[in-house]
């Protein structure tokens, strides 16, 4: 479930090129073309991944790590499903560190709330390929995403309905114009989310968030995420890295795509069981894909 | 035994410590700065430039050759309240990559170094070394089949920790029982054939000669045969569903008082596995009939019945709870206690960013006769560095204590390894 979710950091991070009237837009539009666009361009990619996490400290404006930052490197390829390609399938495979390289995950999601997502779970260590219970997405409270900073809840896409939505400013912020976007949870979300309010800074443009601010249920700041890198990868806007950073913790993540490649056309066979323990075949078609990265 | 439970609380002291120090950070020329909260609390400020320069080392990792290659180091310490202390070290090497388009190699082979402490190296009589090749095996890759050959783990059943269907690979019982999993496994010589098509996974396998648990260094060869079997699996929406059928060889020999040797015999297997999600329920059960099984009480023959149950609930915070029971009675008998044989009941929890992994294990057997309970804790010091300790306590009160897996009624064992 964790490496599922986390896969949808790069739809989070991709967002294709899009021009538009803006100002006709309202806020819950935006936010819905924002989602929508993210769905389409996840069907069918490749993409390798390092999360970066330590402690941070401040200096000078800024922000570095005070303790050597554990690292994960994993790669995942997923496809979209079903009706309006809202269900998804992604395979993720850790590369390091070597105590956990080899560990597997297949994970189904269904865009449906009441049909519960599936899991198998490879450990080299177990030997077998293991049914896991993960439950509906909805059912679950956020947690951290490999110990990271990034938490489910943070990854989330599609729940559109279980938010109201403000647009509080607009104007330029970093050279771009963007909108300031208000999130709130409705009464049912607010029982399972860690946030009371998430801020979202919107490129006009490129329909990418640039910032996002999140905050607890006390009303202070929690989590402040920023993306960099941003990059036009066949006509679809990306960042390649995002940072998020813990203000009660102290913490931060850092997600670096390395390697990506978006609409490749994954077999159907390489989102099932048989990629966790064939590896021959695993690695061959995956050679494949890392052909096609940009 | 008090010495060692005050080493433990001191080492959960240390590390409760060590996680304290992380907060304050190393580096005092560097601060937490909380004025950020304010600054990016002004709304007024929402549109101001506030991009940060961040100092994040890029520990981008290349993929080479090499990148298979994997070592482990690691030290095992138990001390428990009979003579059955371990004190041992072990060095692991791991080597898996993919040599050719469809061809997959993995090799995996370990050093252990008996320290004169370490009870196999008082009943040798001297410290000692021992090398072993776990894994070695070359997968091979077509179109619908996978084919695996060279000496490899094959692991069946649904159940954890039961032996209803788990009963292809023996295992290496000098092994420290926490240690990795994999660890315990013995590698057997065999092909392995796997296809694939859609939902259906079919598996057939064959080895030219069985293996059996090992005990000790100094266990004799016990002369076995071929092995063969095959599982059909069928995966619907949240249910697996698998048929086995095998000829097999016992894995624990047994000592024929004609002759004194340890022996094995052959039998089949019959078997079936379900594994079914219900929400955050997952139930699972392996129900299996064994051919020409031997009582080890009354050294009788006879077919069985066995049957494992468990469930696994995972909570909303990814507490995970397990209980199963397991059962087992020769055909045409009910367990005249009418109570499981076996019961497990099981506790798993990640704390403090993953870094420390807790475990709860409760076993409960009816026949041989004993209770135990173990506590696991790992904490991970950084990617390279963990710590593993155990508090183990048992009641045994089987008479015939060769009955009984290798327990110690307290046994406190820490283990330190190095990964890279």
């Amino acid at each position: 479930m964790k490496t599922m979710l986390l896969l949808c950091v790069c739809w989070w991070m991709m967002a294709p090129v899009y021009s538009l009237e803006s100002t006709e837009l309202d806020a819950r539009a935006i936010i819905d073309k924002m989602d929508r666009q993210q769905r389409l361009v996840s069907n069918g990619t490749f993409s390798r991944s390092q999360i970066s996490t330590c402690k941070y400290g401040k200096k000078n404006k800024k922000i570095s790590c005070i303790e050597t930052p554990r690292i994960k490197l994993m790669e995942s390829v997923s496809k979209q499903y079903g009706k309006n390609k809202k269900d998804s399938k992604n395979v993720s495979v850790l590369l390091q560190p070597a105590s956990e390289r080899g560990i597997g995950m297949l994970s189904y999601s269904y865009d449906d709330s009441s049909k519960d997502s599936e899991s198998w779970l490879y450990l080299s260590a177990l030997g077998k390929v293991k049914r896991l219970a993960s439950g509906a997405s909805d059912d679950q409270e956020p947690t951290a995403i490999f110990g990271s900073e990034f938490s489910t809840e943070d990854m989330e896409s599609g729940k559109t309905d279980e938010y109201s939505y403000k647009i509080l400013q607009q104007g330029a912020y970093q050279g771009h114009q963007v909108w300031v976007i208000e999130s709130i949870p409705n009464l049912a979300r607010l029982k399972k989310t860690h946030y009371s309010k998430v801020l979202i800074w919107v490129d006009q443009a490129r329909f990418i968030p640039l910032k996002i601010q999140s905050y607890d249920k006390r009303g202070k700041l929690y989590k402040r995420t920023s993306f960099r890198s941003i990059e036009n990868i066949k006509g679809l806007w990306l960042a390649r890295e995002a940072t998020i950073m813990n203000l009660k913790s102290q913490r931060l993540s850092n997600m670096s795509t390395q390697a990506i490649a978006l609409n490749v056309d994954v077999n159907d066979e390489f989102l099932t069981q048989r990629t966790l323990t064939d590896f021959a075949f695993r690695e061959k078609h995956l050679s494949r894909l890392r052909a096609q990265v940009q | 035994m008090r010495k060692g439970l005050t080493c433990f609380f001191i080492l959960i002291g240390l590390i409760s410590h060590a996680y304290g120090d992380f907060v304050e950070g190393p580096d005092d020329t560097l601060h937490q700065d909380h004025s950020l909260q304010d600054e990016w609390l002004a709304e007024d400020l929402l549109l101001e430039t506030d991009e940060l320069e961040f100092d994040i080392p890029p520990g981008k990792i290349e993929r080479r050759w090499w990148q298979g290659m994997s070592a482990s180091l690691q030290h095992d310490v138990t001390q428990t309240s009979s003579t059955d202390n371990i004190n041992r070290s072990k060095l692991r090497l791991e080597y898996e990559s993919s040599i050719s388009d469809g061809f997959y190699l993995l090799a995996k082979s370990s050093y252990r170094y008996f320290n004169q402490q370490d009870s196999l190296a008082k009943k040798r009589g001297e410290a000692y070394g021992k090398a072993r090749l776990q894994q070695l095996w070359l997968q091979y890759s077509t179109q619908q089949c996978g084919y695996t050959l060279g000496r490899q783990t094959l692991v069946w059943g649904e159940v954890d920790g039961s032996f209803v269907v788990d009963v292809l690979t023996p295992f290496d019982l000098t092994e420290q029982l926490f240690t990795d999993y994999g660890d315990l496994r013995k590698g057997e010589d065999m092909l392995v054939m796997d296809c694939f098509y859609g939902k259906h996974q079919s598996q057939l396998f064959y080895t030219p000669s069985a293996n059996v648990h090992t005990f000790s260094h100094e266990q004799p060869h016990v002369e076995t045969g071929q092995e063969w079997g095959g599982r059909f699996k069928y995966s619907l929406a949240n249910l697996d569903v698998s048929l086995m059928l095998a000829h097999l060889y016992w894995n624990a020999p047994f000592l024929n008082p004609v002759g004194f040797q340890l022996q094995t015999q052959s039998y089949r297997l019959s078997a079936l596995g379900v594994s079914k999600a219900v929400g955050r329920l997952l139930i699972k059960m392996d129900v299996a009939h064994k051919t020409n099984q031997l009582d080890l009480i009354s050294l009788q023959r006879s077919d069985t019945w066995s049957m494992a149950m468990g469930v696994d609930y995972t909570t909303a915070d990814n507490q995970n709870f397990n209980m199963g029971f397991w059962q087992q009675g020769a055909t045409g008998e009910v367990n005249e206690l009418g109570i499981p044989l076996q019961m497990t009941l099981g506790w798993s929890h990640s704390l403090w960013h993953d870094d420390l992994s807790l475990s709860l294990l409760a076993n409960v057997s009816q026949q041989p006769q004993y209770e135990n309970i173990t506590w696991l804790a790992t904490y991970k010091l950084n990617d390279v560095c963990s710590f593993t300790s155990a508090l183990s306590l048992a009641n045994i009160r089987e008479e015939n204590p060769e009955l009984v897996p290798p327990l110690a009624n307290e046994a406190l064992s820490f283990s330190v390894k190095v990964e890279f």
